[in-house]
């Protein structure tokens, strides 16, 4: 991208197909996240949320289309390379996706791998700086006490939050996330996307996350990205006045049968200016606890 | 965000070594008990990487002698007379078994027998016919009823009672507990009704169990001969008596092939009929080889069918409709009658001499018991050692090969589908040569003793621990796997983290349950002289000192299930 700020990452004319065409889960889709910016993508079930994140760590290899993350052409990348790219590129699974036979430290520990040479079996096995650099991360999310407890005897929401230290512990530029808290309740799906957003803006990493709850999107987002049958149909900047209903309103409109969405352009202009201010927003100390400066919303066509 | 300090300790409190609790401290002590065995066992065997190079020469030369192996035109029909008696042989046995341990198992399951000493009893011989090898009983019914096929099939059949019992007796207890109740208040009627009602929930359980018994008497078979007990086995003890090498080491090959036919045969049957939805939810997951099933000692791995599956399609009632798999279950019921009826004609044996012989059986039973403790010499005590060294040795030289090739073997860790393949294949065509022909091979080359038997041993326990192991890792969810591998770490470092701990607890169970088998293995390496207490037990069998023979039976019984009970202790402090 020709902008100033670095973009995190870029997606250009991404198509992906299934069955040998017969699925299209990205339809040409084209958009970029400057460093910095909390993402959250929304969508309805099969609209291609998690599709397109896979695309983003190389997952998946696109049918069509450049993905361009951190400077790196995925697709084209593999080996040493892909795995130095994952490595700043930390992936927050709905299913946790942690090893419940370890303990929480351990766990942790894994996301430290690719600093490391070999294979690890249990903690012995790391050194006692990153293993003291694990704890601090599983303080982060407030599980110090947890440490050496069997991941698996803990709740989903406490798993979830080892899996983020985990993450954490990567020391990652980026942060995808897919839907974490669709398996939570939702009184602790809000403490962890608190524990996800606090930590990435305090560590001014990139966030892309797909979700569900529009409510939770707004409380954290900077943008909101909407997908619909592998489309993107919705791409808006967030602030205190962006209306839920409003929101909402885009959300059903997501819907199939909201037949007068038509295809989204984003303008570009609005986004630059809109990433300035953000940027503005961010050097102000703490730019969570004293609120997003107000951006300007893209509507939707149509 | 707040929500989140509750936290209590600080983080400089927070331990930097994992606390030790019971389940680690037991894998600890595991280790260092098998490290420790295993020593032992190699220099007790007498076993070091030296005396394998030393013996490399001889090794060779008898190979060259070996080479090329043939099958003697002028045996041809003899031999292939020998292979029938072994497949009839085998099948009549495990038939035997099963019949044999339905009543037994009944007797066994708490849920039909509320009376705990007829429980314990049976039990009790669940526990003895699973300990004693086949061989061994072979050994015994060889001397009382004479050379031939009958003592061949009686010996399959009484160790398959246990095994078959065991399963069988789980699968009941698993069912509806519902007519518990009803049991210890009704008299016979009401026993006889849920006797009935059981069985009709259990007959898959039935089937899986049989084929998979039948399976491994297959195996077993072969090598029934060597101690005079019929079928192909007896061509070896000819040709290594004679010292006919290539036809030695024909033979060996007509039995590898002879095994992975019967392999295929029985996973074409067992999906024949267990592939219909009767068997929907049946044992294991049949490779393309057929060897469905995990640890015999453990019968969840053998999964039974649920009774809810169950109950819906099997037989009964006279008026129940010919489904598929009714159609099915009575090609299978009239074609294993008829194959039984074959049993007892072609190798022929007379009948009346079978139920002469097993109207005999406790009369043996009672022979065998030793009166005092004469037999309890010093030899005995040291050759009952030299079985349990040649087992730790065995297991741990097969397990230093097993365990890596495992993680080739296995669909999901292996680098590439071509190595998977590979190994699997190697697996296979190691397990499929009988480890006391093995033996046999190596005796002639190495020399008589334990080394022969230990190398015997590992070598073919590698293809079954491979495949039992590889099986533990196709086990493993992908998911967390793919949290560590997300995290940019390198292929094998996902496996290390993604995959050990979560295939620990199955991989040591298995481990312990190779253990137990190549204890059962070493003691009746002695038979062809390649070391353990199967020399004596020989020696004693052929003076006919029955309480010799018993006496060390007992023995044998008493190590083989000690070691059962350690592994099923230690297997529950990890799992
Ligand atoms: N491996 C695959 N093979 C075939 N089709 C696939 C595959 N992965 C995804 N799809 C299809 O692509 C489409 C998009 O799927 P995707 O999982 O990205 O949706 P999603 O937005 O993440 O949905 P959800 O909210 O349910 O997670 C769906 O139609 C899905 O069926
Ligand atoms: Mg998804």
């Amino acid at each position: 991208m020709m902008s100033t700020p670095a973009t995190a990452v870029e997606v250009s004319n991404l198509v992906k197909t299934f069955d040998g065409g017969r699925v299209r889960a990205l339809d040409d889709v084209s958009f970029s996240v400057p460093e910095g910016q909390l993402l959250v993508i929304i969508g309805l079930s099969g609209s291609g949320k998690s599709t397109l994140l896979r695309h983003l760590n190389g997952l998946h290899q696109p049918t069509s289309g450049d993905v361009r993350v951190l400077g790196v052409d995925v697709p084209a990348s593999k080996g040493a390379e892909l795995r130095g790219l994952r490595r700043d590129v930390g992936f927050v699974f709905q299913q946790f996706n942690i090893v419940g036979r370890l303990s929480c430290v351990e766990n942790v520990l894994s996301g430290a791998l690719g600093r490391l040479r070999g294979p690890r079996v249990g903690a012995w096995m790391y050194p006692k700086a990153m293993r003291r650099e694990a704890i601090e991360q599983l303080d982060r999310v407030g599980l110090a006490d947890r440490a050496w407890q069997r991941t698996d005897t803990l709740s989903g929401g406490q798993q979830q939050r080892v899996a983020i230290a985990r993450t954490m512990m990567q020391r990652p530029r980026i942060v995808l996330a897919d839907e974490p808290v669709a398996s939570l309740d939702p009184e602790i799906s809000g403490q962890v996307m608190d524990v996800l957003f606090r930590l990435c803006l305090e560590d001014n990493i990139t966030v892309l996350c797909s979700l569900h709850q529009v409510d939770l999107a707004l409380g954290w987002a900077n943008r909101l990205i909407g997908l619909r049958d592998g489309k993107i149909v919705l791409d808006t900047l967030v602030d205190e006045t962006t209306a839920h209903e409003k929101v909402m309103d885009v959300y059903l409109r997501l819907d199939p049968d909201g037949k007068k969405i038509e295809e989204y352009q984003p303008s570009r202009s609005a986004r630059a200016s809109a990433e300035e201010e953000l940027r503005r927003a961010r050097r102000q100390a703490g730019a969570f606890a004293t609120g997003r400066d107000a951006v300007e919303t893209i509507d939707v066509r149509g | 965000m707040t929500a989140l300090s509750t936290s209590t300790v600080r983080i400089d409190q927070v331990p930097l070594h994992k606390p030790w609790n019971r389940s680690r401290v037991t894998l600890v002590l595991v280790a260092i008990g098998a490290a420790v065995g295993s020593v032992w066992g190699l220099r007790e065997v007498d076993l070091s990487l030296f005396s394998i190079i030393d013996g490399w020469p001889e090794t060779q030369n008898l190979l060259e002698r070996m080479w090329a192996p043939t099958i003697a035109a002028e045996d041809r029909g003899f031999l292939t007379g020998l292979v029938f008696d072994t497949f009839f042989m085998a099948y009549a046995g495990t038939a035997i078994g099963v019949l044999l341990a339905i009543p037994l198992a009944f007797l066994a399951a708490s849920n039909v027998v509320p009376f705990a000493p007829v429980r314990m009893l049976a039990r009790a011989v669940i526990v003895f016919t699973r300990a004693v090898p086949t061989l061994v009983f072979a050994l015994v019914f060889v001397r009382v009823y004479g050379i031939g096929v009958l003592p061949g099939i009686l010996a399959i059949g009484i160790h398959s009672v246990g095994m078959i019992a065991k399963l069988l007796a789980d699968a009941i207890e698993d069912i509806d507990p519902g007519p518990r109740e009803g049991v210890i208040a009704t008299g016979a009627g009401r026993m006889q009704e849920m006797v009935t009602g059981i069985w009709s929930q259990i007959i898959p359980s039935v089937i899986s169990i049989s084929l998979y018994r039948l399976e491994i008497d297959f195996r077993g078979a072969p090598i029934l001969g060597f101690v005079g007990a019929g079928g192909i086995g007896l061509a070896i003890r000819g040709y290594q008596g004679n010292l006919r090498y290539p036809e030695l080491l024909g033979v060996t090959f007509l039995i590898v092939v002879l095994v992975l036919l019967m392999e295929m045969l029985s996973a074409i049957t067992r999906r024949a009929i267990l592939g219909s939805e009767l068997g929907s939810a049946s044992i294991g997951r049949g490779s393309s080889s057929g060897q469905a099933v995990l640890g015999v000692d453990d019968p969840h791995s053998v999964a039974m069918m649920s009774p809810a599956t169950t109950g819906a399609s099997a037989p009964s009632g006279s008026s129940a409709p010919w489904t598929r798999d009714r159609i099915k279950l009575n090609v299978a019921g009239w074609g294993a009658l008829g194959l039984l009826v074959g049993s007892f004609t072609i190798p022929d044996v007379s009948i009346r001499e079978f139920f002469t012989s097993i109207g005999d059986m406790p009369n043996v039973f009672w022979r065998l018991v030793p009166k005092d403790m004469t037999w309890l010499t010093d030899r005995v005590v040291n050759d009952l050692l030299e079985t349990v060294a040649i087992g730790f040795a065995s297991t741990f030289l097969a397990l230093v090969v097993a365990v890596p090739l495992s993680f080739f073997a296995a669909a999901n860790t292996a680098p590439s589908r071509m190595v998977y393949r590979f190994t699997r294949l190697l697996a296979l065509l190691i397990r499929a040569a009988p480890d006391l022909v093995i033996a046999v091979i190596l005796v002639a080359a190495i020399g008589l003793g334990p080394a022969a038997g230990t190398i015997a041993l590992a070598f073919g326990m590698i293809g079954f621990a491979t495949k039992l192991l590889a099986d533990n890792i196709e086990e493993v969810p992908d998911a967390p796997r793919d949290g560590v591998f997300a995290t940019g770490a390198t292929r094998v470092q996902e496996v290390g983290t993604g995959v050990t701990p979560q295939v620990l607890p199955s991989m040591l169970g298995n481990m312990l349950y190779l253990f137990d088998i190549s204890l059962r293995s070493s003691t009746v390496l002695g038979i062809v002289g390649a070391g353990g207490i199967g020399f004596l037990l020989n020696n004693a069998a052929k003076t006919l000192n029955f309480e010799v023979m018993g006496g060390i039976i007992l023995s044998i019984f008493v190590i083989v299930y000690s070691i059962e009970l350690l592994s099923s202790w230690v297997r529950r402090q990890v799992i």
